[in-house]
């Protein structure tokens, strides 16, 4: 749905995003990066608001600068939530609605119809002025679903929300996924967008440091061993049983003594070596966890490197 | 019966959309109702009605009071000298304070708080151009104001046609209908355009109304100061100079006058018909040009436009 080839675009001297190459489908795609890594300049690319400085981007096929037939198809809902105080939630969502092409009658069902699925019924008639902000988040994701578009933007979404808000707005983006719609989440909190999504678009200073499923990625990052955690009750003994493995960097114990924690190359590798090595030999294993298979710790190493 | 519990899975929608035209009229359909909404905009187009009101009850104490009471002939002093079309340019001259505060009142935030609240980034996200908002809000100022111009001209015009057809309310001129309907567009026309560009170039209505009431007085100052002049003048039994003249009509008040006289084709004559010199125009600055002041007043309300336009955007670019 979105294709980007070389894209760039500089304000003046200051560089947003940086020659970025990527395609975004069907599915929740997450866009992390730390505040001023290029998210939002990336998401007002995408939503024609600014146009490349260089490069080619497409979405739907076309070019979505100040194109009405892109945002026919293209749900947004930027960050900023001050719209017409002085108007109630439902209000605002009709007259966007009738931006969006529906008359009056259709209009009005369809905003009732949105606003229920955000949980906002009994709320809508109260002025937004009076809204909290995961109320005004909740308005901002109805107006994005009003004329059901195939690509959603949401730039971060999850601020304000209730962790009940959360699980909500998540599984209804889960939903809009399943139905084959393709959903891209700008955040910076990464526990959150771990929970929607394992497909990353990651960028750092203006450039995609990396961009695919996160498992893919954490892979492909050598740099740093993927640190396996074990959890016995007999840990000197596992040491004794998993040194000869040749995929192990190093091994240390935990202060409590019961576990181990071991950093690894090639993991699955390991894995498959594991079964040989010890759980054949009656050591009791109560448990194993990966610390840093996850996107915070590749982003940290993304970011480092 | 509904579930309890709410549903809040994703339905799609099937309905009809219209294809990406005609979105200014939602739009304008939105700044009108924000406008019509707001108290002050009932009050002050209410005010802005005054110079009628006062010429009826001019017309009521003649009719009346004045004739049972005062000397014979006195009513038909009034109503034969008369300058009809020129009690229409009084009263669209009186309303200009007025008309002005209404366009402040509506214009000047119409763009600042959008740019302020950023709501651009959602409205030019959905299948409207920049032009479908400059047009939206530029209607959303003109049709209120040319309703408020409208209301009480028609209303006087159809009063007076059905009162003083016999001291030639239509025979002075039977084309004056037409020609109110030109000059009822012209606040609509002028505010919406200035007001539109000067909105687009602020972050607050608050600042854009204080430059839009900073040009409106200063340029009044002009038109006021040459306006003494010209009195001074010809007190004098001199001829004024062209260039009193012109910068006379060089306001936006003054100029939506020129426009008017233009209109109207008249000069212009005392504000309240005097018994015997109901026509008298020694002190009014007469018609001006209308190959100059024409091209100028839609030059400037294209220009004004023409800066909204380039104004908008839905974010802010560093150069």
């Amino acid at each position: 749905m979105i294709t980007a080839v070389n894209v760039s675009r500089w304000y003046g001297q200051v560089i947003g995003v940086n020659d970025i190459n990527c395609e975004i489908g069907p599915g929740i795609t997450a866009l992390l990066g730390m505040n001023g890594a290029g998210k939002t300049t990336l998401i007002r690319l995408i939503t024609g608001q600014l146009r490349p400085t260089t490069g080619e981007l497409r979405v739907f096929g076309l070019e979505p600068f100040a194109n009405p037939e892109v945002y026919r198809r293209m749900g947004y809902c930027p960050e900023i939530d001050n719209f017409y105080e002085h108007y109630n939630g439902r209000e605002f969502v009709r007259y966007l609605a009738r931006l969006d092409g529906m008359n009056a009658k259709e209009a009005a069902r369809r905003t009732d119809e949105v606003i229920d699925m955000v949980g906002m019924t009994e709320r809508a008639g109260k002025k937004i002025a009076g809204y909290s902000k995961g109320m005004r988040q909740r308005i901002k994701l109805a107006q994005a679903m009003l004329h059901d578009p195939d690509l959603i933007l949401l730039d971060e979404p999850l601020n304000g929300l209730d962790p009940v808000g959360r699980r909500e707005f998540m599984d209804l983006l889960g939903d809009l996924a399943n139905r084959g719609k393709a959903i891209l989440v700008s955040s910076h909190i990464l526990f959150e967008v771990e929970q929607m999504t394992r497909s990353l678009l990651l960028l750092h200073r203006g450039r995609l440091l990396a961009t695919g499923d996160l498992g893919i990625i954490r892979s492909l990052i050598d740099k740093h061993p993927h640190q396996i955690r074990i959890d016995t009750d007999e840990p000197r003994r596992a040491a004794e049983l998993l040194a000869g493995l040749p995929n192990i960097v190093s091994m240390k114990f935990d202060r409590a003594g019961d576990s181990i924690q071991l950093e690894v190359r090639e993991p699955s590798a390991f894995y498959d070596a594991l079964q040989d090595a010890i759980l054949d030999k009656n050591l009791a294993i109560r448990g194993f966890s990966s610390p840093d298979n996850n996107l915070e710790s590749v982003f940290k190493y993304l970011v480092e490197s | 019966m509904a579930s309890p519990i709410a549903d809040l899975t994703y339905r799609n929608y099937d309905g009809p959309l219209e294809p990406p035209i005609n979105r200014w009229w939602a739009i304008a359909k939105l700044s009108m109702k924000l406008s019509m909404k707001k108290k002050g905009f009932w009050v002050w187009a209410s005010f802005s009605t005054f110079w009628y009101a006062i010429l009826l009850i001019i017309f009521y104490v003649n009719e009346t009071l004045v004739t049972s009471a005062g000397p014979v002939g006195q009513k038909a002093s009034i109503f034969n000298t008369i300058s009809w079309k020129d009690q229409f340019l009084n009263a669209f001259n009186e309303s200009q304070l007025f008309l002005f505060i209404l366009a402040l009142l509506m214009g000047a935030g119409t763009i600042a708080n959008d740019n302020r609240a950023k709501a651009l980034l959602v409205y030019l996200s959905k299948p409207c151009t920049k032009l479908d908002y400059v047009i939206g809000k530029w209607l959303g100022i003109f049709v209120p104001m040319t309703l408020v111009t409208a209301a009480p001209t028609v209303i006087f015009y159809f009063y007076c046609l059905m009162s003083y057809r016999s001291y030639g309310f239509w025979s002075q001129d039977p084309w004056l209908i037409l020609k109110l309907c030109g000059m009822i567009l012209l606040p609509g026309i002028c505010y919406s355009s200035i007001s539109l560009a000067i909105s687009s170039m602020f972050q607050q209505g608050r600042l854009a109304g204080g430059v839009f009431a900073g040009l409106y007085f200063i340029t009044y100052f002009i038109t006021a100061a040459m306006n003494g002049a010209y009195v001074s003048i010809t007190m004098n039994n001199n001829e004024a100079p062209s260039i009193v003249k012109n910068l006379f009509y060089c306001s936006v008040d003054g100029i939506q006058n020129a426009m008017a006289k233009i209109l109207l084709h008249t000069n212009g004559s005392t504000q309240i018909p005097i018994p015997g010199q109901g026509g008298q125009a020694k002190f009014q600055v007469p018609e001006p040009s209308t190959l100059v002041f024409v091209p100028a007043f839609f030059l400037i309300c294209g220009l004004s436009v023409l800066i909204a336009w380039s104004q908008i955007r839905a974010v802010e670019v560093v150069r």
